[in-house]
């Protein structure tokens, strides 16, 4: 099943779609990466907050000589 | 006869004054449609402002307890500024400021402002050069600033589409160098430490259909140098307050996943996956999702829940043996289970003269945690497109 699902995922990946197909994807809710201004303010919370935090391209937390 | 040679003339005399040197076989360049690029414009304009009100215990503060006070209060403004040099390098300058009170720090002093309050401040630039339509590599310095810590960053990053942008492969790589002073636990400034932090990231974006888009990202990160604050306490078994003692390396390893569904309503729903661990043995799950739904042509509204589960590190303690090698009482580093509940309206207004598009934006947001800390989030976007 699991074998499955993943060439499911692979084979769908290599799906081309044209430009002119991408009417829905260019809407601003449908960006993939969060505002960089409020992923900067929810990267501050749970980077001090969370032990967790860091290891994907946020600077990690702990150390900030305020909190 | 001389009537028509004339009218046949005149029209050709016409044609090629208006037609130029243009050929119908010759496709338009980009500079003839759209004019010559200017030699330095200002693309957007952006502010948010941010408002945290912290509220909960933790073993590690010496604030009214133990277990002491976590209160804390956070106003955060940010400003970016995006500006195009020619037609191939973007410039992108971001200047987000914290102003703190908190009570943990203010217990013992560390921060010595009489106002007890901390001005915490970033300055970072990044530039972006479009090396061809498909592969674009950007750089990008900070300089961050506030009473006992000062940081340093670099970076670099890379991104390049495959199959008419149907792919994006991107990869990144930055280095921090921070120098914090330390303190004792009754709040004595002691000497300055450094800590490096280098960390590097791959990630994929790939179009599953006409309303589906997937990005999947792999991080890791490696620290050395003093880890901790050097003020949180760790109450001991003999009923007594000592240091919290951390490893001086930290390895941590995330893997993300991201899916971004179009739906018939006029509505797109997010769903995120964040699988982390490190080598002081703690190991979380995050995940979230949010919908956001379109009223009209300019008006959004957005719901989203995040949860977050960790195990904690393998040394918390909050009653550690005096003769422990390693202890925290953090409750940050404490096995927990997290929750935020959040809603957001925005509007965008293609409609006031010269700018292309005011964009406006409120949310709240509430962060609970099973270990005694809530926090609530204000926040407010602004951007203009010039």
């Amino acid at each position: 099943m699991r074998k499955l699902l993943l060439c499911a995922l692979l084979l769908s990946g290599c799906a081309i779609v044209p430009q002119n197909r991408r009417a829905h994807l260019a809407d601003p809710t449908m960006a993939i990466e969060d505002d960089a201004l409020d992923a900067y303010r929810k990267q501050k919370l749970y980077g001090v907050r969370e032990g967790a935090a860091g290891g994907d391209g946020a600077a990690a937390g702990g150390g900030c000589g305020c909190q | 006869m001389t009537r028509p040679s004339a009218l046949v003339a005149a029209l050709f005399v016409v044609l090629a004054v208006a037609g130029g040197p243009a050929r119908a076989d010759e496709p338009l360049a980009t500079d003839a449609i759209f004019g010559a690029p200017r030699p330095y414009s200002i693309e957007s304009v952006r502010s948010r402002f941010t408002h945290f009100s912290q509220n909960g215990r933790g073993f590690q503060s010496q604030a009214d307890g133990p277990p002491g006070s976590e209160e804390l209060t956070v106003e955060q403004p940010q400003l970016e500024i995006v500006a195009h040099q020619g037609a191939s390098i973007t410039h992108r300058l971001w200047v987000p400021l914290d102003v703190i009170t908190a009570a943990s720090p203010d217990a013992l002093d560390a921060v010595s402002t009489a106002s007890r309050t901390n001005e915490a401040g970033t300055i970072d630039i990044a530039s972006t050069w479009q090396a061809t339509r498909a592969t674009a590599a950007t750089l990008h310095g900070g300089f961050h600033l506030e009473e006992p810590y000062r940081g340093w960053d670099l970076g670099a990053a890379f991104a390049h589409s495959f199959a008419d942008d149907n792919a994006v492969v991107s990869a990144s790589i930055n280095v921090f160098y921070d120098w914090l002073d330390t303190f004792d636990l009754i709040g004595t400034r002691l000497i300055r430490a450094g800590r490096s932090t280098t960390n590097a990231n791959l990630g994929i974006t790939q179009l599953l259909s006409s309303t589906t888009v997937a990005h999947l990202d792999y991080g890791v990160t490696l620290q050395s140098g003093e880890l901790g604050n050097t003020w949180n306490a760790v109450p001991l078994s003999t009923g007594t307050l000592a240091q919290e003692k951390l490893p001086t390396f930290r390895q941590r390893h995330a893997f993300v996943g991201r899916l971004a569904q179009w739906l018939p309503w006029r509505g797109a729903l997010h769903l995120y996956y964040r699988f982390y661990v490190d080598d002081w043995g703690m190991l979380a799950h995050s995940a979230e999702a949010q919908l956001y739904q379109r009223i009209g042509n300019l008006v959004w509204v957005r719901a989203s829940y995040r949860v977050h589960q960790q195990s904690g590190v393998s040394f918390f303690a909050t009653s550690a043996s005096p003769t422990a090698a390693l202890r925290s009482a953090d409750s940050d580093l404490a096995p927990f289970v997290a929750q935020t509940f959040g809603g957001a309206v925005g509007v965008d207004l293609p409609m006031i003269p010269r700018l292309r598009l005011v964009s406006v934006d409120v949310g709240y947001e509430r962060y609970v945690r099973t270990n005694d800390l809530h926090v609530d989030i204000i926040t407010i976007g602004v951007g203009f497109r010039l």
